[in-house]
């Protein structure tokens, strides 16, 4: 009997977390369709026009464009940087390498406030007009770190006789990174990419300190929801909940890849 | 010492230095065309970086390494006519077996049917046919590194280098493989540089043994030479299971040199060099020395025998191992089963002889004394077979 009681308790306890954890997501998605522009109770029926307002709204269309513009050229330069960097210190123990793969790290555990500051600080010092660049710029300083921990992964345990070994056969150090070391790290490198996109994606506070005159979607959804109640905000909050979900699926996956 | 036919891997004074360290110094090798060489020698003493720069991995500080007339010392790994099987398993795992074996055959832009057939000869070759299409994560460690020593072989190299390929698989298959790799040696009449630290191993498969110390070459013959004219003590400890007493030389004469053992006076070999008062070590190998009961005749030479105390005898089959106290000292004494029907017993009194010439009297060395004492503990108290001894 007690033991029963105490179970449905759990069972209760248990309830009420999820719903407070998806309560919010859920009313987002379901507002996302109501017909009318309500954002309360009584649900009015099911349409798209939220939707469609999305991709019709030069200021949605437009916000989403410089994300993918930020976080493409936040992406490629990590990238680039980023193995370079993992890479290096994987191969190389040299004095001094555990120190600077430490300060690597240190953006990540800054505050994004403190970055976007001090960010625009420096490039109203410099005289740097404030753009989707200087954006990209911070975005490059706050993404590293994790691009970095996600591609050294694999690296810490990459055997670098592999690559001797390649060499001994006959390849040359292009080849043999092409054809022995990039194969072989390549999902953690997806996995790091895919997490940089999605963490440039909805980055807010250092956005909002080096942004110039064209926004990105995180601060056009946080604009629109300051002037007005409307809900197109849950509608393209939906679509991102959806990109996410797909990214998050996919890091799982290369990152299990990874640890196999 | 054998000279080989020809020269045509020439190492000449080749130095190098790790952190001002001396990894090898002055090394001076000459290796002829079909040799199969080992490298023997305890870890540190310079034996894989001599390798490592004859596969172009390391480049010597000084010196030259010449190939078949042609100077290599400094052409990078990529560009050198030799190949290497490594002490871990490197096949690429992201390639199945065949993929791994035609890898250089690819970059050196062999034509597809060609490379399909020295692939199928080298899985032939190495005793693994039809394993092509099989991923590397399937194969067993020896499988493994017969792939890469296929990997290896495809390519024709001038020279095959081996850094210590079988250390980290299980006795049986290393010795399998030994036997394989000798087998392989014969069929390709290649010339093969093999590093190990296992001298069972070197001495079972070369040609030639270099002993290495210290980056520099202590002595070099066949393991016929290296076995019955050790000349250091260095060498005569580990060939064979060997009892070394230290002492100093009494008298030399044509018989012999005559070495006080703690007031013990001891006939050994005869030894050219010494003197009267010179620090010496005798070395008596446990496979050479004579057992028997104490009652029996005289011994016939009363200096080249000692009485003692059978502190226990281990029978391994074709072999017995006794240890035997004599004058608070214990000596390992390892004779062929057939003649002992009677297996000795613990506590029994008996007699050790030998021949003085197959004991060996040899310079002193302080470096290689502890190892000496340690290894005449003998039989039973280690995990390695008597008999064996890997530095």
């Amino acid at each position: 009997m007690g033991r029963r009681r105490r179970v449905s308790g759990l069972l209760i306890y248990t309830i009420l977390v999820f719903l407070f954890l998806f309560a919010p997501i859920a009313i987002v998605v379901l507002f996302s369709f109501n017909k009318s522009a309500s954002l309360t109770f009584p649900f009015h029926g099911f349409s798209l026009r939220w939707y469609r307002f999305v991709f019709s709204s030069s200021t949605y269309r437009g916000a989403i464009l410089a994300s993918l513009r930020v976080g493409g050229i936040t992406v490629l330069v990590v990238t680039l940087v980023g193995t370079l960097a993992a890479l290096g210190l994987a191969r190389y123990k040299l004095r001094g390498s555990a120190a600077l793969r430490s300060s690597i790290l240190v953006p990540a555990t800054l505050p994004g406030l403190f970055i976007g500051i001090a960010l625009l600080t420096f490039f109203v010092q410099v005289h740097v007009p404030l753009s989707l660049w200087t954006v990209t710029v911070g975005h490059l300083v706050y993404v590293l770190p994790y691009f970095f921990l996600v591609a050294s992964s694999r690296l810490q345990r990459f055997d670098f006789l592999l690559e001797e070994s390649a060499r001994d056969l006959g390849a040359g150090p292009w080849t043999t990174f092409r054809r022995v070391t990039l194969p072989l790290i390549a999902p953690s490198l997806i996995a790091g990419v895919l997490v940089a996109f999605s963490l440039s994606w909805d980055e807010v506070f250092i956005t909002f300190f080096t942004i110039g005159a064209q926004n990105t979607l995180p601060l056009v959804i946080y604009s629109t929801v300051r002037q007005s109640v409307d809900p197109s905000v849950n509608a393209i909050s939906t679509l991102l909940l959806g990109g996410s979900l797909i990214f998050i699926v996919a890091i799982r996956r290369f990152l299990a890849d990874v640890q196999s | 010492m054998t000279e080989p036919s020809s020269s045509y891997l020439r190492i000449e004074r080749a130095t190098k230095a790790f952190d001002r360290v001396a990894a090898v110094s002055d090394f001076d090798l000459d290796v002829g065309t079909g040799e199969f060489v080992s490298l023997l020698g305890p870890s540190g003493c310079g034996k894989t970086t001599l390798l490592r720069m004859i596969g172009g991995f390391e480049f010597p500080d000084r010196g030259r390494i010449v190939l078949d007339a042609k100077d290599i010392t400094r052409l990078p790994p990529h560009k050198r006519p030799v190949n290497m099987v490594f002490q871990r398993v490197t096949l690429f795992p992201h390639l199945n077996v065949y993929e791994n074996i035609a890898f250089g055959l690819r970059l050196a832009h062999i034509s597809k049917a060609e490379r399909r057939r020295r692939v199928g000869e080298g899985l032939e070759l190495v005793r693994l046919p039809g394993f092509g299409g099989r991923d590397v994560h399937t194969l067993s460690g020896g499988q493994a590194q017969r792939v890469a020593l296929a990997r290896a072989i495809v390519n024709r190299p001038k020279v095959l280098l081996f850094d210590e390929p079988l250390s980290a698989l299980d006795l049986q298959i290393r010795r399998e493989l030994q036997v394989e790799l000798k087998e392989i040696h014969r069929e390709l009449q290649g010339t093969f540089v093999y590093v190990t630290h296992d001298q069972e191993e070197a001495m079972s498969m070369s040609d030639r043994v270099v002993v290495m110390r210290e980056g520099k070459i202590v002595q070099v013959g066949s393991p016929v030479e290296l076995y019955r004219s050790p000349q250091s003590l260095f060498v005569a400890s580990f060939v064979g299971s060997a009892n070394v007493w230290h002492g100093e030389v009494v008298s030399t004469d044509e018989r012999g040199t005559i070495v006080s053992v703690n007031g013990t006076h001891l006939r050994g070999g005869r030894a050219e060099e010494s003197r009267t008062g010179d620090r010496v070590a005798m070395v008596v190998r446990a496979e050479v020395a004579q057992l028997a009961s104490a009652s029996d005749a005289a011994p016939a030479d009363p200096l080249a025998s000692m009485r003692g105390t059978v502190a226990d005898a281990l029978f391994v089959g074709a072999v017995t191992h006794y240890r035997v106290d004599v004058a608070g000292r214990r000596v390992t004494i390892s004779r062929p089963s057939r003649e002992d029907t009677i297996v000795l017993a613990a506590g029994q009194a008996v007699m050790v002889t030998w021949d003085p010439n197959d004991a060996y009297v040899l310079p002193a060395d302080e470096m290689t004394q502890s190892e000496a004492d340690r290894s005449t503990s003998g039989p039973g108290s280690s995990k390695s077979r008597p008999g064996r001894r890997t530095l």
